[in-house]
């Protein structure tokens, strides 16, 4: 398949002025380089759904506007549907869409159906499509009700699910996403998520996502890219990043009542790594190999209430995989 | 030929709807609205009283009597307010667009963003509502003392001089505000600026010497409004003064696009 994104040794720095005496500041300004995209490469293929995860300060939303031409890159290559988005072409801006869960695109004074107005002209959607794509996407986010009220007056949930359909409104080929579930509650970030699977799946639209919430990426990315200091550290799909970890397992042992500390630390770390202590519970990462002789030990103990073993979860991998970075 | 038509019918599309989209905006709180036109009215009161208690005592300013100065404050506030049509709110927007980095979602629309900046406050309506009680107390100054009869060299002039001088003002007010991508705060350079376009209330003649070219370049009101003011009061004949004028909106506007250019280049947005 061909990739919709190519990205060839992309790297952008921005100047930081250094500190100096007003004077100085103002007549002979002093600037270092800092670097928040360090030569990086990937490319995206048409109907994917790729996770870019990094800490804080990774380069990620970086990444992004470079993606958009938001950004002027330093050095290196973009091509995102065949277009460098720098050179802002139409026909490229006609079909991406970009989400920034911390920016409003909506003006506040105006209800989000007098916003989408604008849209609809700008991107030239015909009025039957127009009215059509906000009914079908005002209930799948359930904000039918909220479209006509002053944004302003919307909750964040509600705000948010409207920058959504002002996002997609013009249905992009690509959909970027920056944090799209922040700050938002649970039922409105299942709804996001169902409904941005449910778009990538069915009408084939390529997300890039960006989210320091593991649950977007597990129910929304099929493929992880991760960032760490500008660079790009790992490039694989979600299945992978989970099967390289799948040698671990955390079992959580319940007692029935408070747990001697000392005894139970001692007792537990023959089988591995204690992950997590409660006055009733305990948390150890074992190797898979280890898990049937671990489990027949904890049933044998006193007071065992309850035992359950899972996976590692993926922000302890993305964790680890940080971790690894900064300590290399 | 037909995609040059196709484009230019969805730039019209879009600027109506973005006057539409403007005057909802403003509109969305009426108590403000009409704060604001109560103040161009109070304004323009406080300065007639003031122009009249002065040519009471000296008769002229700078040559130019009480006749003489209805015309040119009828000038000056023209291009005043078609600069609070199409120029303040738009700078002002521009630049808290750059500065909170919702500038981001101006590039991401597939139409060209000089010309969403340059019409993000673009009001003709609510320009309107606040210049027109204004200007018809200097419309109707200006008929009662009968000042208003120029030659047709001196109509022709001085309308093509109220045009430069407008889109002088227009460029002006923006190549300034271009500085925001370097700067990012440049909230007092824009409040000098405004404070310098008070020259535009006197006539151009009150000025002397090097001060006289020095304000062309720092007052934008005196020349949009001194300028259009010495053709249609008949004080000169010479094409010179609307050569300066058009030099400046030459230079004025090459520097937006240049410096704007440079800006997109040099613009970092905010983090999330």
């Amino acid at each position: 398949m061909k990739p919709v994104i190519k990205v060839k040794n992309l790297r952008k720095s921005f100047p930081v002025p250094i500190r100096q005496s007003f004077l100085k500041r103002i007549f002979t300004p002093k600037f270092e380089e800092v670097v928040a995209v360090n030569n990086i490469s990937f490319s995206i293929e048409a109907g994917e759904s790729v996770a870019l995860l990094g800490p804080n300060g990774a380069g990620k939303t970086t990444t992004m506007k470079m993606l958009t031409g938001i950004l002027y890159p330093t050095s290196g290559e973009i091509a995102v549907l065949g277009y460098e988005p720098t050179k802002r072409n139409t026909e490229m801006l006609r079909n991406i869409g970009f989400v920034m869960g911390n920016k409003s695109t909506l003006s506040m004074d105006l209800s989000p159906m007098q916003n989408y107005e604008i849209n609809k002209v700008i991107y030239n959607v015909d009025t039957v499509n127009f009215y059509n794509t906000i009914r079908e996407l005002s209930e799948i986010l359930e904000v039918d009700g909220h479209l006509n009220k002053q944004t302003r007056k919307l909750s964040l949930g509600q705000r948010m699910k409207a920058e959504m359909i002002n996002s997609i409104l013009h249905r992009p080929k690509i959909l970027f996403l920056d944090e799209p579930t922040i700050g938002l509650d649970i039922s409105s970030q299942n709804n996001i998520r169902t409904f941005l699977r449910k778009v990538n799946k069915e009408v084939g639209t390529t997300i890039i996502l960006t989210s320091h919430n593991m649950e977007d990426i597990e129910q929304v990315s099929d493929r992880v890219i991760i960032i760490n200091q500008g660079q790009l550290v790992y490039d694989h799909s979600l299945e992978m990043l989970k099967r390289t970890f799948s040698t671990k397992k955390y079992i959580k042992v319940i007692f029935s009542g408070k747990i001697n500390a000392t005894e139970i630390t001692k007792k537990f770390a023959t089988f591995g790594a204690i992950v997590e202590k409660r006055h009733d519970a305990v948390v150890v990462e074992i190797d898979k190999m280890n898990q049937s002789n671990a489990i027949s030990a904890i049933i044998n103990m006193e007071n065992v209430q309850d035992i359950d073993i899972e996976g590692i979860p993926l922000n302890k991998i993305i964790e680890t995989i940080f971790k690894k970075k900064i300590d290399n | 030929m037909k995609e040059r038509v196709t484009k230019l019918k969805l730039y019209a599309s879009v600027l109506v709807k973005k006057i539409v989209f403007a005057w909802q905006t403003e509109t969305a709180y009426a108590g403000n609205t009409v704060g604001e036109l109560l103040s161009t009215v109070f304004y323009n009161i406080t300065f007639l009283v003031f122009i009249d208690v002065i040519l009471k005592k000296f008769k002229l300013i700078a040559g130019y009597s009480f006749p003489d100065m209805m015309v040119l404050t009828l000038i000056s506030q023209t291009v005043f307010y078609a600069g609070l049509t199409f120029t303040y709110t738009s700078v002002e927007l521009f630049i808290k667009s750059v500065r909170d980095g919702s500038f981001d979602t101006l590039l991401l629309k597939p139409v060209s963003v000089l010309f969403q900046v340059m019409t993000l406050g673009i009001r003709p309506f609510s320009g309107a509502f606040f210049s027109i009680p204004p200007l018809l107390i200097y419309i109707f100054l200006v008929i009662q003392q009968n000042a208003f009869h120029p030659s047709m060299f001196g109509l022709i002039a001085g309308i093509g001089g109220l045009i430069m001088g407008i889109l002088f003002l227009h460029f002006f007010r923006f190549a300034f505000a271009m500085l925001v991508f370097k700067n990012k705060q440049i909230k007092n350079l824009l409040k000098t600026l405004e404070f310098l376009s008070e020259g535009g209330s006197y006539p151009y003649e009150a000025y002397k010497g090097i001060v006289k070219i020095a304000v062309l370049f720092l007052s934008p009101l005196l020349a949009g409004a001194g300028i259009p003011s010495l053709y249609f009061l008949d004080k000169t004949a010479s094409l010179i003064p609307l050569a300066i004028e058009a030099g400046l909106l030459i230079l004025f506007s090459t520097a937006t696009f240049c410096l704007w250019k440079q800006g997109l280049k040099a613009y970092e947005s905010t983090s999330s």
